[in-house]
């Protein structure tokens, strides 16, 4: 009975090694960083309101209350200005429920109130409830004038879907700004030029095919038999969808005639690119409005005999202007043309099938100057100067491009040496003139990024001549 | 059982001369020569032909007649006969130590048997690849025995840091793995287990090729991989103790300076067992880790992910007259790190490690009812969890925090219970029956499993054995399965057949149906993050096959100074409804699990096994040929293409001992052919045009010395992998999804070198 013992003795005394070799490292989650997007940000003379957001690391995961100190300069509180929510003795209390990443107040002008641009408001995070801490963009300074920034880093909000992430980011580096929008949120575009173009959501990669009848109630499915509208890796299916450069002369719907009679019925396919859910076929004719201000949208899904109308006035002071299908009304998506440089989206592009056959291909990570109000591009490698290195009197030697997918995907690698490619970086020169050197940080796992989250750097190199 | 058989045979024969002459009574133990007593041995009087077997404990007992000179012959199979001449006056008490024979081509097996039986006499064709051999070998593990076996090969997913086996042209899911006749679980299709066995406590490995579904259940289409572990000593205590150090490639550190993890193969254990008459125990404990190879990898990165183990064992048994029971646990603890690069822009990199634990506990016990009927039960419990954690490294800070990105913290549960209970009646000396039921309860959970899905299977079999005139054995069974979750095939047939040629030819006849359950990742597994979108499909059927096997044997004569065997085998497997990848109908960007692919594969292997005193030599060869399956796809069928892509394999190991230096010396060897692919390629007029892609051929090679230094202390060193086999050259894309491998395919980190200690010390009787 002696020996029995002695060997449960040697079997506990291993079993004991064995759990105490079992002790894996506890790693901590990184810190909650409470910070604002940017350290400055304008407010010109045409615009009345700014929201300002204070941004977490991640979701708080208890109710969290960020206190905001502001000093105004040249104004007061009440007279030039007010905030929602109202401040107390210039402090602003702001309840963050948990669950949520963000928090945000914001700015009001007061009316008839004139300003010299010299004005100034600044805001500091004073405070803010554990176990959050307040980072490192703790300052913002708000101008009330239109601001040519330096330069700062962002964290773009492409939300939640890592490759899929949800959203469309545009980004405006004059005034360090960024703007998230659904990719799924909208269903048209609308050319707010001259010409009478619409464009199909390339961000969820929706297809198009014409009828041969221009009676939209006469248009059900007995249309799409022999047709196919889903986009698989065939070259011939370029055809189902709007040119991949962004050319507007080059849409699948035709564009819009001043004769009714012209316009077609489309079927539209909305695309389930990117982790889109997969939606009802809908049947749209586009006609000009009488005045020819704008349009006329005739929709409905596939088997309905009846169709909803919606007008959309041309505003020219954006590319485009969206329509939803959910929500049946037009929908505010891309900023006015002025207002966004570059846009970072999964969306439809092309790729190699083999050596001599391209497809169209959808893409995640695209970043897409914006062309169309003037933005250019250039790539520059490292071999040549480094990002640190690159001053104006580089630019000389630097050909811009117009091609709206200058930059791409070309920034990123996903397969090989998996992150940001670190041996190139990018100058943007905007609508205004201002060139910008682009750096991107990081983007996904491999890299120490979180995919849907791409860290970017820019830094100005050329403030554009007056 | 067998040789109870014998007993009574033998007892017959002996009684009608009990009555007339002086009755004298022998007694005495039979033993190898390590101590462990020899259950089974026969002790016959040659001129009185009177004869006795060995009970569990090694004892005999044999009543004859006095006699003033006559020869007592022991023998067993596996081990050299021993003749004594002696004069039997009076009774007398003689023990004898058996030594193993180096003709040890006829080994006992169980893999597949109603009770332990000789190679020889096994209806079903089964490998054995004995402790011999393993110890030869030096390995680290299983995958550097089974390295050089014909059928074997392996493919390296070098994101996981993982191995999965192909076993005579069908992949690692399609094989069962057991350890000591429990099935071993994995998370997925990807037989990992194999590689979290501890080496230093296996005793032999066997093999049996094609479908055993009607013994073992599902999985079991390609074969059965069988780990026998190392039994206690009968009334003996024994303690072992090893330490291996090897190279990777030309990475090696003995102590860890500074960098993040020790290079080279470091290889530590230690274990011990007891036994007296009642009860037995044995526990072991080895760490086992693998420091990775940097390879074509740069900076923090590595080509071959650095893997730590710890391994161990615990078990506890009772012996009884009429029967035995055991508990054993099995536990592993793992960890693969894969580092990543710095990036320099944030001066940040991104580490993954991978956490394996498993904790296996398993209850086996045999009884003997009566002489006809004898049961063995198992009840097993196994607990597995794999834990993905991915953290953010800042090397400005030196902090390290988790990263927060979908997908990268993980933990996936999976846990098994599962009860087999088997019954074997002999009917009588031409029939036997040997029925028998399973259960196994399979549960899941994991951010990546949809539910907590269960899995209850239920089994129930019968199998029968019937033998004609001794010349052939004939064995048909069936298996009936109730499964919870998908519609189970309604019942498994298979047939084996033995026909003794004569005394040195066997012929082995066999068909049967294989068939795999749907595993519950395929089941239920989402995977959604930056670069995966796959789900699982509850709807699935399970994979099934019709598998036909041919081999003939020979066994030379045991009297020949030279000693051959050769087995020359044919098989064909058509396999059905094979689970792979496809789209979703309902979503095209999402991968899902269906009953697709259709397979086949066909081939003959050739193997050689030749003893002549202190050499042993193997040579074998195979020719396998693994369907085409752009065929299954109706755009590819017009296209000239063969249907069969065939690889050839040539095997080679010597083992050769020097008595007078007490020195072992090894060279095992291993060519593996050119294995050929279709592709398909879409040309720019849009037609289809399929190319032939090749993986090269390599050759494999280590060569080993064993020398003893004491009885109980053991050195070996050597070469592993002599012609520095790195990746080879492919020319095609092999696999269409997210590991699949473009360019060289990576097989090994070149020519390493070892040297180990082996203690082994066995109390004295």
């Amino acid at each position: 009975m002696k020996r029995l013992f002695n060997v449960w003795l040697v079997l506990s005394l291993i079993n004991t090694i064995f759990l105490l070799g079992c002790k894996d490292e506890e790693i901590a989650l990184p810190d909650n960083l409470a910070q604002f997007e940017s350290t400055e940000q304008g407010m010109d003379a045409t615009t009345t309101e700014a929201t300002i957001k204070v941004k977490f690391s991640r979701a708080v995961e208890v109710a969290t209350t960020v206190s905001v100190q502001l000093t105004p300069t040249g104004m007061t509180y009440g007279t030039e200005f007010t905030t929602t929510p109202a401040a107390a003795d210039n402090t602003l209390s702001l309840s963050v429920p948990a669950g949520s990443s963000e928090v945000s107040f914001k700015i009001s002008k007061a009316s008839g109130v004139f300003l010299s641009g010299a004005e100034t408001l600044k805001f500091k995070i004073s405070s803010v409830t554990t176990p959050a801490l307040v980072g490192t963009n703790a300052e913002l300074l708000v101008k009330f004038t239109a601001i040519v920034s330096e330069g700062t880093s962002l964290k773009l909000n492409g939300g939640t879907g890592g490759s899929s992430a949800i959203n469309s980011v545009f980004v405006d580096f004059s005034n360090n700004n960024q703007v998230s929008v659904a990719r799924a949120s909208w269903d048209l575009g609308f050319y707010a030029g001259s010409n009478f173009v619409v464009k199909l959501n390339h961000t969820t990669a929706s297809t198009a095919i014409v009828t041969t009848k221009s009676d939209i109630t006469q248009v059900n499915s007995a249309d799409t038999v022999g047709k196919n509208l889903t986009l698989g890796f065939d070259p011939s299916h370029f055809a189902l969808v709007d040119d991949i450069t962004g050319d507007i002369t080059k849409t699948v719907i035709a564009q819009v005639s001043a004769t009714d009679a012209d316009n077609k019925v489309y079927i539209i396919n909305r695309g389930t690119g990117g982790a889109t859910t997969k939606k009802d076929l809908i049947k749209v004719r586009i006609l000009r409005t009488t005045d020819g201000s704008g349009y006329t949208l005739q929709y409905a899904t596939l088997t309905e005999t009846t169709f909803k109308s919606v007008t959309i006035t041309k505003d020219a002071s954006y590319n485009f202007n969206y329509v939803s299908f959910e929500t049946g009304t037009p929908v505010s998506v891309e900023p006015a043309k002025e207002l966004w440089d570059i846009e970072w989206t999964g969306a439809l592009y092309k790729t190699n099938l083999s050596a001599t056959v391209e497809i169209p291909y959808y893409f995640s990570d695209q970043v897409f100057i914006n062309h169309l109000a003037g933005v250019q591009a250039a790539e520059v490698l490292t071999s040549t100067v480094s990002y640190e290195n690159f001053a104006e009197s580089n630019l000389s030697a630097i050909t811009f491009s117009s091609n709206r997918s200058t930059i791409g995907a070309n920034w990123r690698a996903t397969t090989g040496t998996v992150g940001v490619k670190t041996d190139r970086f990018y100058l943007v020169k905007d609508a205004a003139g201002n060139v910008y050197k682009l750096k991107f940080l990081n983007f996904t796992s491999a890299d120490g990024g979180e995919r849907g989250y791409p860290n970017i750097e820019y830094k100005l190199v050329k403030k554009a001549s007056n | 059982m067998k040789y109870r058989i014998g007993l009574i045979a033998l007892f017959f024969l002996g009684t009608g001369l009990q009555a007339i002459a002086q009755q004298i009574v022998l007694k005495g133990k039979i033993t190898a020569s390590d101590g462990k007593p020899v259950e089974g041995a026969s002790v016959i009087l040659l001129q009185q032909q009177k004869g006795t077997l060995s009970n569990q404990q090694g004892e005999y007992v044999l009543n004859v007649q006095k006699v003033h000179s006559a020869t007592l012959k022991v023998s067993f199979v596996g081990f050299k006969t021993i003749e004594k001449k002696l004069s039997f006056d009076k009774n007398l008490r003689l023990d004898f130590t058996l030594e193993a024979s180096t003709q040890a081509l006829n080994e006992v097996v169980v893999t597949g048997q109603y009770e332990p039986q000789s190679v020889k006499n096994s209806v079903f064709q089964v490998r054995v690849i004995d402790k011999a051999r393993i110890e030869q070998r030096a390995a680290t593990n299983l995958l550097g025995v089974l390295n050089n076996e014909l059928g074997f090969r392996f493919s390296n997913d070098m994101a996981l840091g993982t191995t999965d086996i192909q076993l005579m042209g069908m992949s690692g899911r399609n094989v069962k793995i057991l350890l000591d006749g429990v099935p071993m679980l994995d998370r997925g299709d990807t037989r990992e287990s194999l590689n979290q066995i501890d080496i230093n406590s296996i005793e032999r490995i066997e093999i049996v090729e094609g479908p055993m579904s009607v013994n073992y259940g599902t999985d079991a289409l390609a074969g059965v991989i069988n780990i026998i572990t190392k039994k206690p000593i009968y009334q003996q205590w024994s303690l072992f103790a090893k330490a291996q150090e090897e190279s990777v490639g030309n990475e090696y550190q003995l102590i860890k300076n500074g960098s993040e993890v020790r290079q080279g193969v470091h290889n530590q254990s230690i274990g011990a067992t007891w036994q007296n008459a009642l009860l037995n125990a044995s526990a072991g404990l080895s760490t086992n880790n693998f420091g990775g190879w940097q390879g074509n990898s740069t900076e923090r990165s590595k080509e071959w992910l650095p893997k730590e183990q710890l391994l161990g064992h615990i078990k506890l048994g009772l012996t009884k007259r009429n029967g035995s029971i055991y508990y054993r646990n099995d536990f592993l603890h793992e960890t693969i790190t894969s580092f990543g690069n710095v990036n320099v822009n944030t001066q940040q990199a991104r580490d993954q490690k991978f956490i394996t634990d498993r904790m296996m506990h398993q209850l086996q016990g045999e009884m003997r009812i009566s002489e006809r009927l004898t049961m063995n039960a198992l009840a097993s419990f196994t607990d597995y969890q794999r834990k993905t954690q991915t953290s953010i490294i800042d090397l400005n800070t030196g902090k390290r925090t988790l990263s927060l990105g979908q997908g990268e913290q993980d933990v996936a549960k999976f846990d098994n219970k599962m009860l087999r209970t088997t019954f074997q009646y002999r009917f009588s000396k031409n029939l036997s029956f040997q029925p028998g039921f399973e259960i196994n309860l399979d549960n899941a959970s994991g951010a990546r499993i949809a539910g907590s899905p269960k899995i209850n299977d239920y089994a129930l079999f019968v199998s029968s054995v019937i033998s004609l005139d001794s010349v052939v054995q004939i064995r048909p069974g069936l298996r009936f399965i109730q499964n919870s979750v998908y519609d189970a095939p309604p019942v498994i047939p298979s047939i084996n057949a033995k026909v003794k040629l004569d005394s040195n030819w066997d012929l082995r006849l066999a068909y049967a149906r294989g068939f795999r359950s749907p595993a519950l990742r395929e089941l239920y597994f989402n995977f959604f993050d930056a670069s995966h979108s796959i789900k699982g499909n509850p709807n699935l059927k399970a994979e099934e096959s019709d598998s036909f096997n041919a081999s003939i044997t020979y066994f030379s004569s045991k009297e020949n100074r030279l000693n051959v065997k050769s087995v020359l085998t044919g098989f064909y497997n058509d396999f059905r409804n094979l689970i792979s990848y496809g789209t979703d109908p309902s979503d095209p960007s999402v991968s899902q699990t269906i009953n697709i692919d259709r397979f086949k594969t066909v081939g003959t292997t050739l193997e050689n096994t030749a003893v002549w005193q202190n050499l042993r030599a193997t040579l074998g060869f195979s020719y396998i040929g693994r369907y085409n399956q752009l065929l299954s796809d109706e755009a590819y069928q017009n296209q000239a293409m063969p249907e069969f892509l065939w690889s050839p394999e040539v095997n080679a190991n010597i083992m050769y001992a020097l008595p007078k230096t007490k020195t072992t010396l090894g060279l095992f060897y291993k060519y593996t052919g050119k294995r050929t692919a279709y592709q398909a390629e879409t040309e720019s007029n849009g037609d289809v045009k399929v190319s032939l892609t090749e993986v090269a051929a390599y050759h494999w090679a280590d060569f080993t010395i064993t020398q003893k230094i004491t009885s109980a202390l053991q050195m070996s060193t050597g070469v592993k992998n002599l012609l520095n086999v790195t990746r080879l050259n492919n020319s095609g894309t092999s696999g269409t999804s997210g590991h699949s491998v473009s360019g060289p395919v990576p097989m090994s980190y070149g020519r390493s070198y070892f040297v180990g200690l082996t203690y082994n010390l066995i109390s004295k009787k």
